[in-house]
């Protein structure tokens, strides 16, 4: 065989061919192949036989979907009626209900504000950042609490409840840790020897304290450190201890990513002139955020799943509010309770995978723009 | 001669350890403005690390090293990292900002510019190294050479006085080398730039340099003109170098 060769003409430029990876004969093999697919297949149809027909009939066959309670008492399935009729409870827990108009005005302009900020290409993002954090939170607060001055009743924090404390409980917890993890992160890393202590002592003192006591410390200890006379409020205890519990699990996540990207980055920052802040600010943050959404979006789910445990320290989040509706007497019934459960796991489900679905998305859509390396 | 402040860099008796390891043992080197220095030698012989030295991106333990008759202190470190310019081997381009943005992020956080003209000048510096087509793409869309070249302007967008090339074809493909380095050899005599270059290239040593330093373990060996350097090297470790790297 001759060792030489010259190309005499160029090779064609072909199409790609047929996709070969997703067609159906392709699925059957993965699925029957062979004899342990062959099994595996047959287990899992198994359980869906199984599992399925009786989830049917019990949530929806079986369930109760008009009728009183006699019905649900009556009924062998879920008892959605006793749902709809406690929904108001579990949206505003106490709430006075000729009030409630005001919670709903805070809900519909944070949705207005979250779909604002969270959408590709909004138009004057920089405006909506400062209406989202500075106007917004000051306005919930006003709308809520009442000023008797404005005409607005005021409304203890006590009756605050359900899905309304959960969600200020876990909007608090994501704003105020996000930031505070990047300062703690960073603090970790610095070479001043105090900055450095002070930042890891935080950090490994909220990651070694279960949340409880973190809640409990919160709301005995805080009103101690605080002048004679100023108790804070039942709510903003837990409020502070969610969200330093939560900016200490931030402020790891961070690190991750700060490890993670190229010492390089900073150096050439260095070397065109630019000071600590301006590379941290213009060059590592931006790239270690994008790093670590994955990270950082289990971090909120968890936070949000957390906010349950405010429920020790006597707040009615969402969870409080379905567990003791399920104990009225007059909804007493054999489905009450797994009806009751299984709504809130669905609507903690629902946030949660919504969350986990718009990281994804952001990583998605930045990957696409900026590619997926660094340096 | 003694005015120090004709110098652009100038490097007394400079020593740096890493723990116990003396890294750089008493160098003293001394560069005129507009003078263009290559420094060679085997690799872990400190010429990256001397360079690195001059804008502070490595600090030393003994001596003296002065920019531009400033010398290097914590209080003026920043100033001489305004004058100084410096391309990696890695290039380190900031891989979240566009090849424009690359350009105008010092010139408008450091320099103050308004970002328009911080824009005009970039776009002025990415045609001279041919990328004015590429403002808009993204780090990661460019190959190794296209990114050397917009670390390139990116560095000159600051109009430094004295430019570092930490080897900056190294990380190239052979096609892209000489492409570059063409480029810093025309940029660097058009804007009269003062240049230290760490490179393996000894062709590009041969043409361009004014002055060939040579290192080995931490030391300066030899310092010549590149002409006497290549021809006729006088210390034996440099003569061991050219005969294996020259063949």
């Amino acid at each position: 065989m001759p060792a030489a060769y010259v190309r005499a003409t160029p090779a064609p430029v072909l199409p790609p061919p047929a996709a070969t990876g997703r067609s159906w004969s392709g699925l059957l093999r993965n699925l029957v192949g062979a004899p342990q697919s062959l099994l595996l297949t047959g287990l899992v149809l198994a359980l869906i036989v199984w599992l399925v027909p009786e989830l049917l009939r019990y949530f929806v066959f079986d369930a109760v979907w008009h009728g009183g309670a006699a019905a649900c008492r009556a009924a062998n399935g879920a008892c959605w009626t006793f749902i709809g009729q406690k929904l108001p409870y579990f949206v505003y827990g106490s709430y006075p209900p000729d009030q409630r108009w005001r919670v709903n005005l805070v809900f519909a302009i944070g949705a207005g504000l979250v779909i604002w900020l969270l959408a590709p290409r909004a138009p004057a993002r920089r405006l909506g950042t400062w209406a989202a954090f500075l106007v917004y939170p000051a306005l919930a607060f006003v709308l809520l609490y009442g000023w008797p001055a404005l005409g607005l009743k005021r409304v203890s924090s006590d009756l605050w409840g359900g899905m309304l404390v959960t969600l200020i409980v876990a909007t608090f917890g994501i704003v105020v840790s996000l930031p505070l993890g990047v300062l703690l992160a960073l603090g970790r890393r610095s070479h001043l020897p105090a900055v450095h202590w002070a930042s890891a002592g935080f950090i490994e003192f909220m990651r070694g304290v279960p949340m409880i006591a973190v809640l409990f410390m919160a709301d005995t200890m805080l009103p101690l450190f605080l002048p004679e006379g100023f108790e804070p409020d039942r709510l903003v205890r837990p409020l502070v201890g969610v969200a330093l519990f939560a900016s200490a699990y931030m402020a790891e996540v961070v690190r991750g990513g700060l490890q993670a990207l190229p010492k390089g980055q900073s150096e050439a920052g260095k070397a065109l002139g630019l000071r600590y802040w301006g590379i941290e600010r213009l060059i590592v943050l931006p790239q270690v955020l994008r790093l670590t959404i994955p990270a950082i979006a289990s971090t909120f789910i968890g936070l949000f799943k957390d906010t349950t445990l405010v429920a020790t320290v006597g707040i009615f989040d969402f969870l409080r509010t379905v567990d003791s509706a399920r104990l009225d007497p007059n909804w007493s019934g054999p489905t009450i309770t797994t009806t009751a459960y299984s709504f809130a796991a669905l609507v903690y489900f629902v946030c949660c995978f919504g969350m986990s679905r718009y990281a994804l998305g952001l990583e998605r859509r930045l990957a696409a723009r900026y590619g997926r390396t660094a340096g | 001669m003694t005015d120090t402040s004709l110098r652009a860099v100038e490097i007394e008796h400079l020593n740096k350890w890493y723990g116990a390891f003396h890294v750089l043992r008493d160098i003293n080197v001394s560069v005129t403005p507009g003078e263009r220095i290559v420094i060679c030698g085997p690799s872990g012989s400190g010429k990256s690390t001397l360079i690195r030295c001059i804008n502070g991106l490595e600090d030393f333990q003994q001596g003296r090293l002065a920019v531009d008759g400033m010398d290097l202190t914590a209080g003026s470190l920043a100033a001489v990292r305004r004058d100084v310019g410096m391309v990696f081997q890695h290039f380190n381009l900031f891989s979240h900002l566009s090849v424009l943005q690359n350009c105008t992020l010092a010139p408008v956080e450091v320099r103050k510019m308004p970002r328009r003209a911080a824009g005009d000048l970039a776009r002025h510096y990415l045609a001279r190294v041919k990328m004015a087509d590429y403002a808009d793409k993204y780090p990661a869309q460019l190959s190794g050479g296209e990114q050397q070249r917009v670390a390139i302007a990116r560095a000159l967008c600051m109009s430094p006085k004295i430019m570092l090339f930490d080897e900056p074809t190294s990380a190239l493909d052979p096609e892209a080398v000489k492409d570059v380095l063409d480029l810093i050899m025309t940029l660097t005599a058009e804007e009269k730039t003062t240049m230290l270059c760490v490179t393996h290239e000894m062709g590009f040593a041969r043409q361009v340099a004014d002055r060939v330093i040579f290192m080995a373990g931490g030391e300066i060996v030899e310092i010549n003109q590149p002409e006497a350097f290549f021809t006729a090297p006088q210390h034996a470790r440099t003569k061991l170098f050219l005969s294996q790297i020259l063949r």
